[in-house]
């Protein structure tokens, strides 16, 4: 095997015929096929060709001089529904690892191609490599990735901060409380304090088995195949509010009328009924399109129901920065939530339930057979824990908690709607 | 524990509910007196009403629309 | 038993009379108001209506547009249920009648669905259903009832079709000119070879429609809300049952106030006690049925109840609206179980206030089902957890709600100008003014 140089040439640099020539001269396959195949591994990397295409580009010539064609990139040609894109915009699936461009070269040896692959932009894949792969073997293991939290509720303060930046993020509407906080205590009498009450937040569970994908007569509201979000395509949803009442945790929030963002509130509680307050413009500063081509991010249109997305439009935006991050993380002051592939055991889930073994794992309402994708550590709510306000309302950072009480509030002193 | 069965619908649609109307057919066609004509103008009734109600609903939906700009 | 004449089958048909324009000019201007609301509603959004997110939103999701919706699937089982136990359990009793229930069956379809597109955030959208309905249907209990509301429809329409060519055809020559083409469309390709087989399809049709009451307004239904199983309230196998008898009474109180009706317009005197007291007694029947599954529901509800459970049977229980419905229930299944004992206590005017009651009791239980449900959503920690709801309907919802009924009116108006009310018995022998070669 020759000594190969720290940055090997590409397709495109002075050296690559020679390369390719060195490396595969070793090998008895074709060497012009492990060429163009490597040539067109590149530009998978670089988002400029599909796994999809370069499967089928491929198939008869690797059958003839291989005899079989055992490619990973097979899985790519497979369709599953909708959320199946086969046509990745860029780099962002976990399995579109240094390894997978490996295999996808056919022949070319082990060595060899790992120091060609070296070269593979590795943008979005800034995650640990997933479990069985540390020791450097080429596996076939599906790691099917489920994002989800591991909440803290010891480190929760009811600060609502979670609940305030998921608004600011997602434009959501007065009373759409995408991640709400419960506060509870034992003793509602008693002023809230750390000893007898507790707060955790309550986003969309992003369930395994989602009653509410299972009730939707559009096939609006659907589970994405690669990680796992439950998301809803504002496009073809109605409005029947069906997924709504299936739901058990409440994680729905109908847009009812005109979306009433934060942005247009004033100082204070808004009213948020007037038609001529309500914008024109789209106030949602991200893209709306998740990467399988529907219109699932942020706050819905009228008419259309919402719910937590996981922050998609982070997860599909190709930014390594924002991708496994969602907002309510990020604003947390002290850490509590923990989003990212609950599979994973090398991500920021199972990395928090290793440093606090000590707590109580639990998941909400269990029974219910959905299978949530929120792990909760430490106090629950018991049976009888009734709601309390905490030290922070949700009033005092301008925004309203109980929507149903500010329209009842809009009626008794108005009168009726003036639209 | 998570849910085993839902996809159930086929089922209960096909198999279970449609039973009457497959008798029905079958009553149609095999009772007698054996009169095809007349089966033809009930299964036109039927594929027609059918058919007439999906384009009801697409123009429907369509002039809902227009109220609701 | 009272034979209909010609004469009298078609004179609704012919010149508008006082009453008829009364009718459908007090109707009309009610649909005109309901058009407004309706129009401002589409234009606001549902935001116009007292409805609300359940949980942290306080309010509920479904209230009285699907409780209607429910309400008048349960109606238009009856009319056809009547009209088919005519042919299929020879129920001759009810042949005067069979056509109008049947109309009202139609009727009451499309209202189902009116209420449907009442409750849509996107009704423009509505297509929507339909083109992803292969999928849908292997999993949503909405794209169940899309289908067989559908289908109940088409095979109600087909039914009223089928029956109705052998009379258009024999009052052919004896219809107002401007009915002629529409008729004609009707009776296409008909000749009276085709009773016989017609006839036979018919008892077919009948059959399957009596056989598709529980599974449709006894099944797919009470399947929207009884597969839920996070929603307490109506999570079980009594939903469909219980259902079942509540659409079915409110279903034989509406033919009997429909019968009632048009005796009243048009002096049909063929509406006669035979049918009333023939009425009477499946109304007693159902009646009680309602009430025994009220009881069961009950009892569960209090005795060694979960306290979830519990809490919700307490609120239900302790409603004005549901004593009321109860009270007045119960008053009318006695007048009922009276008027079968001693039949000269039947007055049809009393019969129809207490239909009217029976079937206002039996709308305010399904309203109530649906909002309690969602008032006590679903289980601890959460039920605590989450402020509880509330649900004061707006005007707008009471005016389309309304509306639809005032819709129903003008429908039953329009349809006595279209086509013959009453079956022309073809057989009858003593009917001296039924002419033309068609009849034997």
């Amino acid at each position: 095997m020759e000594q190969l140089p720290e940055t090997p040439p590409g397709p495109d640099d002075p050296g690559w015929d020679e390369r390719v020539a060195g490396t595969l001269e070793e090998v008895d396959f074709d060497t012009d096929l492990g060429k163009r195949m490597a040539e067109d591994a590149f530009r998978i990397a670089d988002g400029e060709l599909s796994k999809a295409e370069f499967h089928e580009r491929y198939t008869d010539a690797v059958e003839a001089e291989f005899g079989v064609d055992e490619r990973p990139t097979k899985s790519a040609l497979e369709t599953r529904g909708p959320e199946r894109d086969p046509l990745p915009k860029v780099p962002d699936d976990r399995e579109q690892t240094r390894r997978n461009v490996l295999k996808a070269l056919g022949g070319v040896t082990a060595a060899g191609a790992a120091s060609l692959a070296g070269c593979v932009d590795d943008t979005g894949d800034s995650d640990p490599p997933a479990q069985g792969d540390d020791d450097g073997i080429i596996d076939d293991i599906p790691h099917e990735t489920q994002l989800g939290m591991v909440i803290d509720t010891d480190r929760c303060i009811a600060c609502l901060q979670c609940s305030e930046a998921c608004k600011q993020e997602n434009k959501t509407s007065q009373g759409a409380h995408w991640t709400y906080v419960f506060r509870w205590s034992q003793d509602p009498e008693a002023d809230y304090d750390d000893e007898h009450d507790d707060s955790m937040t309550r986003p969309c569970q992003h369930c395994t088995d989602p009653s509410c994908t299972y009730v939707c007569p559009t096939e609006a509201r659907f589970k994405r195949d690669d990680d796992g979000v439950v998301l809803t395509d504002y496009d073809l949803c109605i409005g029947c509010r069906y997924c709504q009442v299936a739901c058990p945790y409440g994680v729905n929030y109908f847009q009812w009328g005109e979306p009433d963002p934060p942005e247009m509130a004033d100082d204070g509680i808004r009213d948020s009924l007037h038609k001529e307050e309500a914008f024109e413009n789209d106030h949602f500063e991200h893209d709306r399109t998740s990467r399988n081509d529907r219109t699932v991010a942020g706050h819905p249109p009228e008419g259309v129901m919402g719910k937590c997305t996981f922050c998609v439009h982070r997860q599909d935006s190709g930014d390594p920065d924002l991708e496994g991050t969602t907002a309510c993380e990020q604003a947390c002051p002290v850490d509590a939530i923990h989003f990212g592939d609950i599979n994973n055991p090398n991500d920021d889930p199972q990395q928090h339930l290793e440093e606090r073994p000590d707590l109580d794992r639990t998941q909400l309402l269990e029974e219910t057979g959905n299978d949530p994708n929120i792990i909760y550590v430490g106090p629950q709510p018991s049976r009888n824990a009734q709601p309390v306000q905490g030290p922070q309302s949700y009033e005092n950072l301008g925004m309203t908690e109980h929507r149903r009480e500010a329209i009842d509030d809009r009626f008794t002193q108005e009168g009726e709607t003036d639209d | 524990m998570t849910h085993a069965v839902t996809y159930i619908g086929v089922y209960v649609i096909f198999g279970i509910v449609l039973l009457p109307v497959y008798a029905m057919i079958g009553g149609w066609l095999l009772g007698k007196p054996r009169d095809f004509k007349t089966v033809g103008i009930g299964l036109a009734s039927v594929f027609g009403l059918i058919a007439a109600m999906v384009v009801a609903v697409w123009i429907g939906g369509q002039l809902i629309g227009l109220l609701m700009a | 038993m009272t034979e209909a004449t010609a004469d009298e089958i078609l004179e609704p048909m012919g010149r508008p009379s006082g009453k008829w324009l009364a009718v459908v000019g007090v109707s009309g201007l009610g649909l005109l108001w309901f058009l407004y609301a309706w129009i401002v509603q589409l234009r606001s959004g549902l935001i116009v209506t007292g409805l609300g997110d359940w949980g942290s939103g306080g309010g509920i999701s479904w209230g009285l547009y699907i409780g209607t919706f429910v309400w008048w699937i349960g109606i238009a089982h009856g009319g056809i249920a009547i009209s088919a136990a005519v042919r299929v359990f020879k129920a001759e009793q009810f042949e005067p009648i069979a056509r109008i229930a049947e109309v009202l069956t139609v009727v009451a379809l499309m209202m189902a669905a009116t209420n449907i597109v009442f409750d849509l955030g996107r009704p423009d959208r509505l297509f929507n259903t339909l083109i992803n309905w292969p999928q849908t249907v292997t999993h949503s209990p909405l794209a169940w009832d899309i289908a067989v509301v559908t289908l109940y429809l088409v095979l109600s329409v087909t039914y009223l079709v089928l029956t109705l060519r052998p009379d258009l055809h024999a009052v052919r020559d004896r219809v107002p000119r401007y009915l002629r083409p529409f008729h004609r469309v009707l009776t296409l390709g008909y000749t009276p070879d085709e009773d016989e087989k017609a006839e036979q399809m018919a008892w077919w049709l009948a059959v399957t429609v009596l056989a598709l009451v529980p599974l449709l307004s006894g099944g797919v239904v009470p399947w929207l809300f009884g597969l839920i199983g996070t929603q307490p309230g109506w999570y079980g196998a009594m939903t469909g049952p219980s259902m079942l008898a509540e659409s079915l009474t409110t279903a034989i109180a509406m033919v009997i106030i429909v019968a009632a009706a048009f005796r009243y317009a048009y002096d049909w005197d063929f509406i006669d006690e035979d049918v009333f007291i023939g009425l009477v007694k499946v109304l007693a029947f159902l009646a009680l049925a309602t009430l025994w599954m009220l009881l069961h529901d009950t009892l569960s509800g209090v005795y060694l109840a979960p306290t979830a459970v519990e809490a919700l049977t307490f609120a239900l229980i302790e409603m004005p609206l549901f004593q009321i419905a109860l009270g007045g229930l119960v008053v009318s299944t006695l007048y009922l179980i009276a008027v079968i004992l001693r039949p000269q206590l039947l007055h049809v005017g009393v019969l129809t206030v207490v239909s009217v009651v029976v079937s206002f009791s039996i709308f305010s239980k399904k309203l109530i089902f649906v909002v309690e449900g969602l008032l006590h959503p679903t289980s601890p920690p959460l039920t605590n957890l989450y402020l509880e709801g509330s649900y004061s309907p707006t005007w707008i919802e009471w005016t389309l709600v309304l509306g639809s009924i005032v819709l129903a009116v003008f429908m039953f108006a329009i349809a006595t100008k279209l086509i013959p009310m009453v079956e022309i018995d073809s057989e009858q022998p003593t009917n001296t003014t039924t002419p033309t070669e068609g009849n034997q």
